[in-house]
């Protein structure tokens, strides 16, 4: 060994001293330290690897694989992953994963949407994403079954699962002016929104729209069994025999519509309904007040004369109080005796009498058909009035007349017809058209003949009378002066003690005499019948 | 296939490194130190292998997530974009910035990846005393030295950018979590090309070989 080293190495070298302590190496812990971390990286990637699901829509619009995020409440609980076409390229499928964590609230019931800068129902909403870019909103909720395949919300929901509160849904013939975001308000403060509508298939059932309203707890509460839910939107002008009314609600309202709901006046609070109970939503506040008695009976009523001016919804009346309304109004024509009639459905709402004495009875009984047989019999009848002169609207009064010839319901008939007795209205027709076949023209032109023919006579009248005054008064004053004068003379002739009047008297006496003895006469005459002959004899 | 000549360590002399002194010792002995100023003394550096397969594998293990984490947040008005050095790259080439791209795959993607290639293949050669040219080797490990380093050039240009770039949501840039994840493998890598002992791969050459 030695003989190998350098030969200018100096004399035999230092042992070197043996170190015997062990070194523990450390320098192992750095890869498990780096497998522990990448491990933990590992797992917790794993363990957060939330569920993937699928949500389609109709547009990717401002979404993007890999960046979009799903946010609840704001809250990034989820990634999308890829954006496909459906199969047959009508929709958009996209395929998100979701936090792990917000694994048990992904359920049938839950609901994506994308949120966007939107305008809409007054409202700006999304104006956050103008700068940060669309994403994905949730609606988490436990309920329901789980589901990972989603149909994805055009529009953000009003409501989501965790506002409390109830839905309940509205049937309405027609949606007016509300739309979905439409305030529902209870004594004018908001409580609610309506959330969706549906247009209802007259095949399948009554026809008219579905709205669903969701109102927030605890205003839900205030919604009973008998709360009347009516349409609150615009300006309601309604000319009908009541007369002319405007009904308009607030600013708010008008502008953008909504429904409000209560309780009829004097009504008592009804239990408490369950949610999606469905409610019927009155076109206005009076006809919700008005829809107070749920039983209600059809009677058809035929007139004689025209209808006009009947509508449907004008009331019927019982001496002034309304008991129901005119339902339908139409015209009939009998295809074999080519003859027209005009039957008018009615509804009473029997309810509305308050009877005394037995119970009131209920629909198609014996004692219900024996009660209208009674009340017809003593003289029943329904009678079309006027309720308005400006408007001309008619409406149904019910009264009794005792004079009315006995008539019977029609019982046969569906509904069943009750007598009527003819308006008063008509009978004022029948004295018009009696006035119109006058011949007016021709009475006219005669009065005009005659008119002018007075004229002229007076005209010849006064010429007489200016001649009258002229010629004749000079005339009349001159005999009326004589005529004085001879009255005067008369009256001299006839004074007491004036030469004829005593001349008068005398022979007055005279005449008296002579008729005293021509009496005497006639007393012997009659006595001595034979003095005629024989003469005056002796007195005996 | 080696020059002539022979190795201090097969005459059982070590040099210290810290007095210069050549000890003789013993073979097959394990911690020599120095006679005059007492400094561990050693032919190879102790657990070269070891010690460079644990930091290797640290290593190797770190380049998982360091490559599949975002390596870099950028926020550009409100929208925010997190890249991993992959799909960094692949931006920029989609961006038509292909030299751009092309220098951020090799630093920071081809670079680790070699070196740990060429580090796992000199220790298996080295562990199973390979004769196979063995100057190529050192050259090998020689270039895997010197390049190292500049895989780190992706951490200072985040590192920049984050110092620089901070305007709130008009334009934020931040570090990802692979960010810490690569600089790991980086420094890993170079702490197992330090720990490697080329004089291994000569080792190898000897007639009777030993640590």
């Amino acid at each position: 060994m030695a003989a190998e080293l350098p030969p200018d190495s100096p004399e035999p070298l230092p042992e070197a001293v043996v170190d015997s302590r062990r070194r523990l190496s450390l320098v192992w812990l750095i890869p498990l330290v780096a497998i522990l971390a990448a491990g933990w990286l590992g797992y917790r990637t794993q363990a957060q690897q939330g569920p993937l699901v699928s949500i389609s829509f109709q547009t990717a619009e401002g979404l993007e694989a890999g960046k979009t995020r799903v946010r609840y409440k704001d809250v990034e609980v989820g990634q999308v992953e890829a954006i496909e076409l459906s199969r047959d390229l009508s929709k958009v499928v996209v395929r998100a994963r979701l936090a792990r964590q917000v694994d048990s609230f992904v359920t049938d019931q839950t609901r994506f949407w994308v949120v966007r800068p939107r305008f809409s129902g007054g409202q700006v909403s999304g104006l956050s994403t103008l700068v940060g870019g669309a994403y994905i909103g949730v609606d988490l909720t436990d309920k329901g079954q789980p589901a990972r395949a989603f149909e994805g919300l055009e529009t953000p929901p009003l409501v989501t699962a965790n506002d409390p509160g109830s839905i309940f849904t509205l049937h309405a013939e027609r949606l007016g002016s509300l739309s979905v975001g439409s305030p529902v308000r209870f004594r004018d403060i908001e409580v609610g929104r309506v959330v969706a509508y549906t247009l209802l298939e007259p095949e399948t059932g009554p026809g008219g729209v579905d709205i669903q309203v969701f109102i927030h707890a605890p205003h839900d509460a205030k919604v009973r069994a008998n709360t009347r839910f009516w349409n609150a939107s615009g300006i309601g002008l309604i000319l009908d025999a009541n007369g002319v009314r405007l009904s308009t609600e607030s600013v708010t309202s008008l502008l953008q519509g909504g429904i409000s709901y209560g309780l009829p006046p004097g009504l008592a609070p009804g239990p408490q309904v369950a949610d999606d109970t469905v409610f019927e939503l009155f076109p206005n506040q009076q006809a919700a007040e008005e829809e107070r008695y749920a039983h209600r009976e059809t009677w058809q009523l035929e007139f004689a004369g025209s209808v006009r001016g009947l509508n449907a919804g004008a009331p019927v009346e019982f001496r002034g109080i309304r008991v129901g309304e005119v339902r339908e109004v139409s015209l009939e024509l009998d295809a074999a005796t080519r003859q027209t009639r005009i039957p008018v459905l009615v509804e009473i709402e029997p309810e509305r009498l308050h009877m005394s004495g037995e119970a009131v009875p209920g629909p198609d009984t014996d004692t219900k058909h024996q009660l209208w047989d009674q009340l017809v019999a003593n003289g029943l009848r329904a009678q079309l009035k006027t309720g308005s002169l400006i408007t001309g609207a008619l409406y149904v009064d019910l009264d009794f007349y005792p004079d009315d010839p006995p008539q019977q319901i029609a019982w046969e008939q569906t509904p069943p017809q009750l007598p009527t007795v003819p308006t008063p209205l008509d009978e004022l027709r029948g004295l018009l058209t009696r006035l119109s076949r006058l011949p007016l023209d021709r009475m006219g032109e005669d009065l005009g003949r005659s008119l002018s023919a007075l004229r002229d006579t007076l005209e010849q009248t006064r010429v007489v009378l200016q001649r009258l005054d002229g010629e004749t008064a000079p005339e009349l004053n001159r005999t009326l002066a004589q005529t004085r004068q001879t009255l005067e003379s008369m009256q001299k002739l006839l004074t007491p003690g004036s030469p004829l009047q005593s001349e008068a008297q005398r022979v007055l006496a005279e005449l008296g005499a002579a008729a005293r003895s021509i009496r005497v006469m006639a007393d012997y005459l009659e006595r001595h019948p034979e003095a005629l002959i024989r003469g005056k004899g002796a007195n005996p | 296939m080696s020059g002539p000549g022979v190795s201090a360590a097969a005459h059982h002399l070590t040099a210290c490194h810290t007095c210069g002194l050549i000890s003789r010792h013993p073979p097959r002995a394990a911690h020599l130190a120095c006679s005059r100023c007492g400094a561990s003394l050693h032919t190879r550096i102790p657990r070269s292998i070891q010690r460079s397969w644990a930091f290797l594998l640290a290593a190797m293990v770190l380049y998982l997530p360091a490559n599949l984490l975002p390596m870099m947040q950028v926020t550009s008005l409100g929208q925010t974009r997190s890249d991993t050095i992959l799909s960094g790259a692949e931006f920029l080439l989609a961006s038509g910035m292909w030299p751009l791209a092309l220098i951020v795959f090799v630093a920071s993607i081809l670079v680790p990846f070699v070196k740990m290639a060429i580090l796992v293949y000199l220790l298996i050669s080295v562990q199973f005393g390979s004769r196979f040219r063995p100057l190529d080797r050192t050259r090998l490990y020689r270039l895997t030295e010197f390049v190292g380093r500049w895989s780190m050039v992706d951490i200072y240009v985040v590192a920049i950018l984050v110092a620089l770039v901070n305007l709130g949501n008009i334009a934020a840039i931040r570090a990802g979590p692979g960010a810490l994840f690569f600089g790991a493998v980086v420094v890993l890598t170079m702490f197992a090309a330090r720990t490697f002992d080329p004089r291994l791969i000569w080792d190898g050459m000897e007639p009777t070989h030993g640590r």
